[in-house]
């Protein structure tokens, strides 16, 4: 059977990087559509402005005749058979950050009605998806990231509420803070800081708060048995 | 001097604009990817860049064409800005050629369509055997304000040009209503890039004992190039 696969980028012209084109236009699986996004937004956060920029994006576009979405960001690159190996895992969603993931489009549709959250374009993706059951898996094969300028303040500060609301309890987020960076800066601080101001501030949660707080409370005790063990 | 509220729409970048750049993949250029993301009118961007198996090279673009036109809400657009693989655009483009609100601008390597005179003109869709020249035609015969460029394209790529594609250049000027002269007089206006452009001639002539189906562009193509040689051919006596 032959996917079709509908590309997009969210990117500034001055963000994107000339070797992502390339390397989505050379997959040795051929995508239907690549569609840039060059849209500029005025929002606050950069969540708000990547959401909306791919949502207005998808208005523009018939979704449902494509069988994958892959959403990659404009300083990412990916090898040649990035998408031939991601589509055997034959999951819904393949990738848990934005970067690059492979999104399963009926899915998308029936889950998400075919819109990106505003709270996080990709991290809720993968918490929703999983919390109806539907298959999430890491990418097979690494996009990779050549991001060169750094992240403004305000994206940490976004970052810590994001992990809240959408559940995250104190250990994974200072697992994902930390351990998900090559270095740690002082502005990683300021996520453990945010989550914490917004545990006492008790922002409202996402509606995956719940199952992802109990799925990674489990995910604890079962590593404190195997300890034991 | 007077704007109109399209114009002031194109300046305050409220025209919603459709780019589809169809190219092999090896053919698109990095130049052409900028400087269609980089419009200083902001654009919504589609590269189609999946190998079809069509026979002719100009139906391949234009199912390629309409193949991306059935994945997009079309009446989200104003423009559609049709741009080939290896052609660089300078910023303003879009901008400077939508001076005047034109129907159609340009042809070829990079055109400018309005949405609505599109949907009314051709139905939404692209001729499936014919690309850019009767997209102009036909909207010449429905009166739109077909212009063109006010600001060229900078750079048109020059790739070798293949005989197959000729031959079909020639037998698609016999269907679309050129005379013999008019198809001569192309050849011959400039020197020809390369000697493969006689195959345009000489399929146009195959073409006329032939007799294909002929467009239904024409009897208005005909009488219009048999009109200005008419006036050619008098003004050429006056000056005598």
């Amino acid at each position: 059977m032959t996917y079709r696969i509908l590309c997009i980028v969210p990117s500034l012209p001055q963000n994107l990087n000339p070797k992502t084109v390339q390397s989505i236009l050379n997959q040795t699986y051929p995508i239907e559509i690549l569609a840039i996004l060059p849209k500029k937004i005025n929002k606050p956060t950069i969540n708000d402005r990547i959401t909306q920029v791919l949502n207005d994006g998808l208005a523009n576009i018939n979704l449902e005749s494509f069988d994958y979405l892959l959403r990659i960001d404009g300083d990412v690159t990916i090898p040649s058979n990035f998408i031939e190996e991601n589509l055997k895992a034959n999951a819904d969603c393949c990738g848990k950050s934005g970067y690059a993931m492979l999104i399963k489009v009926s899915t998308f549709l029936r889950l998400m009605n075919g819109r990106f959250n505003k709270i996080s374009d990709d991290t809720y993706l993968g918490l929703k998806f999983m919390k109806e059951g539907a298959k999430v898996v890491d990418l097979r094969v690494r996009a990779e990231h050549s991001s060169t300028t750094a992240h403004p303040l305000s994206d940490f500060i976004l970052r810590g509420k994001t992990l809240y609301k959408v559940g995250y309890e104190p250990i994974h987020m200072i697992h994902a803070v930390l351990l998900h960076v090559h270095y740690i800066t002082l502005k990683d601080c300021f996520t453990i800081l945010t989550y914490f101001g917004s545990v006492i501030k008790r922002i409202p949660k996402s509606d995956v708060a719940g199952y992802v707080f109990n799925y990674q409370i489990k995910r604890l005790f079962r590593l404190r048995k195997l300890c034991g063990e | 001097m007077m704007t109109t509220a399209a114009e002031s729409a194109h300046e305050d970048g409220r025209t919603r604009v459709l780019c589809l750049v169809v190219s092999l993949p090896q053919r698109l250029t990095r130049e052409t990817v900028w400087s269609v993301i980089g419009q200083s009118i902001p654009n919504f961007t589609m590269f189609l860049t999946k190998k079809s198996k069509l026979p002719s090279l100009i139906q391949r673009i234009a199912d390629a064409e309409n193949e991306g036109l059935s994945h997009v809400n079309l009446s989200r657009f104003d423009y559609i800005l049709k741009v080939d693989g290896d052609t660089v655009l300078g910023k303003d483009f879009v901008k400077n050629n939508l001076i005047g609100d034109p129907d159609v601008v340009g042809g070829g390597s990079a055109m400018l369509i309005k949405v609505s005179a599109f949907n009314e003109v051709m139905n939404g869709k692209f001729y499936a055997e014919c690309e850019d020249p009767y997209i102009r035609l036909k909207f010449q015969m429905a009166h739109k304000k077909v212009r063109g460029y006010r600001d060229p394209p900078l750079y048109v790529g020059n790739h070798p040009l293949d005989v197959r594609y000729l031959v079909d250049l020639g037998w698609l000027h016999y269907r679309l209503g050129w005379t013999p002269i008019h198809v001569a007089s192309k050849m011959f206006k400039k020197p020809p890039d390369s000697l493969k452009e006689i195959f345009i001639v000489l399929s146009y002539f195959v073409a006329c004992l032939t007799r294909p189906k002929k467009m239904d562009t024409f009897g208005f193509v005909r009488t219009y190039q048999i009109r200005s040689l008419a006036r050619h051919i008098t003004n050429a006596l006056w000056r005598v």
